[in-house]
């Protein structure tokens, strides 16, 4: 975009193809709130707030669906129920098997409180998924992080743990694949577990910002017009794809956690 | 307490008696499976195999290009950092095949 009328034509929404300003191109700077309202010396922003409503959902949700649970469920509970087992069915048995049960709050906690966040993208008004900004995700991975690897000192002990990171190869290639090991464990699980999830939903938002701004920027009483068709086409098809990423990503992220446990508690269950 | 493949133990032997351990069945035996708690030997398995290879493959990047880039910082030959990324990727495709091509 070049100069001031450009500016404030894009600014009141009235940046069109052959209007005199640039297509206003989606950036990082759409990923920077400005402060909703400040308590004390915290600043809350948008993503902030929805991080607290996504929370307040699962925990509302199932605070709800098993506070007073009945033999026979009623709707609330039966949906709790299907959406417990589907986590236990799908990622924690068969990674975790049965002993993995008293691990499914977390699991569930996890898998449902990233779903909702991912799908706080595709909602309007809403419109932008929380994990997205790697503030969100650095946190859940932590926890997780801390928590496999104190799982792996309980089952196996402080220094069988580590013994436990050595492979079985062959010994002239062992000291080479030792370090393999170590760096595996301490830094790229833990990397690529966050940097998984932040990476799609950061593209994905991108994306779908680039494809909604452009329908918007083409639309016009002229050739334009086209373009914007073909744009909110894929607008449409960026919808779709981003629902099954957000559901995808929430999949992978706790089947991962589910995998790193079951490999700290590896030794309790031979 | 070692663990041995169920084919070390030779056959036919009468019982009672110390299983006879020959040259072969003691180079299978691996350095690792001496130790307690040593990984069982045997392929990824699950879901997590893919990520698994993933971050074998990112871990020896990372590992061997840092010892590279140290080298090549020390050294100032530049050429040893992506000789250290490649040699690390090289040693990680080795393992993930080495590893799940066992069966």
């Amino acid at each position: 975009m070049t100069g001031d009328v450009a500016a404030a034509a894009a600014a009141t929404g009235g940046c069109h193809l052959f209007s005199g300003c640039g297509y206003p191109a989606p950036g990082l700077q759409d990923f920077n709130f400005r402060t909703l309202f400040s308590i004390g010396s915290w600043n809350v922003t948008k993503p902030e707030l929805i991080a607290v409503l996504c929370g307040l959902i699962v925990i509302v949700f199932f605070w709800v669906a098993f506070a007073k649970p009945k033999l026979i469920p009623g709707r609330t509970q039966s949906l709790g129920e299907m959406a417990i087992l589907a986590v236990r069915d799908m990622i924690v048995r068969p990674n975790l098997g049965k002993k993995g049960d008293k691990y499914l709050p977390l699991m569930s906690s996890l898998f449902f409180f990233i779903v909702l966040m991912n799908l706080m993208e595709l909602i309007p008004v809403l419109q932008f998924p929380a994990m997205s900004r790697i503030g969100f995700v650095i946190p859940l991975v932590a926890i997780i992080y801390v928590w496999y690897w104190y799982l792996g000192f309980k089952t196996k002990g402080f220094f069988g743990y580590f013994r436990s990171w050595i492979p079985t190869a062959p010994l002239f290639i062992l000291p080479l694949l030792i370090l393999i090991e170590v760096a595996k464990y301490v830094l790229i699980q833990p990397f690529t577990l966050g940097i998984r999830l932040f990476a799609n939903m950061f593209a994905g938002h991108l994306l779908l910002s680039v494809f909604m701004v452009a329908t918007w920027y083409l639309a016009g009483l002229s050739i334009g017009l086209l373009y914007a068709a073909g744009s909110l086409f894929m607008v449409f098809f960026v919808f779709l794809l981003e629902l099954l990423v957000d559901l995808l990503q929430a999949f992978i992220f706790t089947t991962l956690v589910s995998t790193y446990f079951a490999d700290s508690l590896e030794a309790a269950q031979h | 307490m070692a663990t041995t493949r169920a084919d070390d133990r030779p056959r036919g032997q009468a019982g009672g008696q110390a299983p006879r351990r020959t040259i072969a069945s003691r180079r299978r035996q691996t350095w690792a499976s001496r130790w307690n708690g040593g990984r069982p030997d045997g392929a990824a398995t699950g879901r997590g195999a893919g990520s698994e290879a993933f971050s074998y493959i990112a871990a020896g990047l990372v590992a061997y290009g840092g010892i590279g880039w140290l080298v090549a910082h020390f050294t100032h030959i530049e050429l040893f950092f992506p000789i250290g990324m490649l040699v690390g990727i090289a040693l990680s495709l080795w393992w993930v095949v080495y590893k799940n091509g066992r069966q």
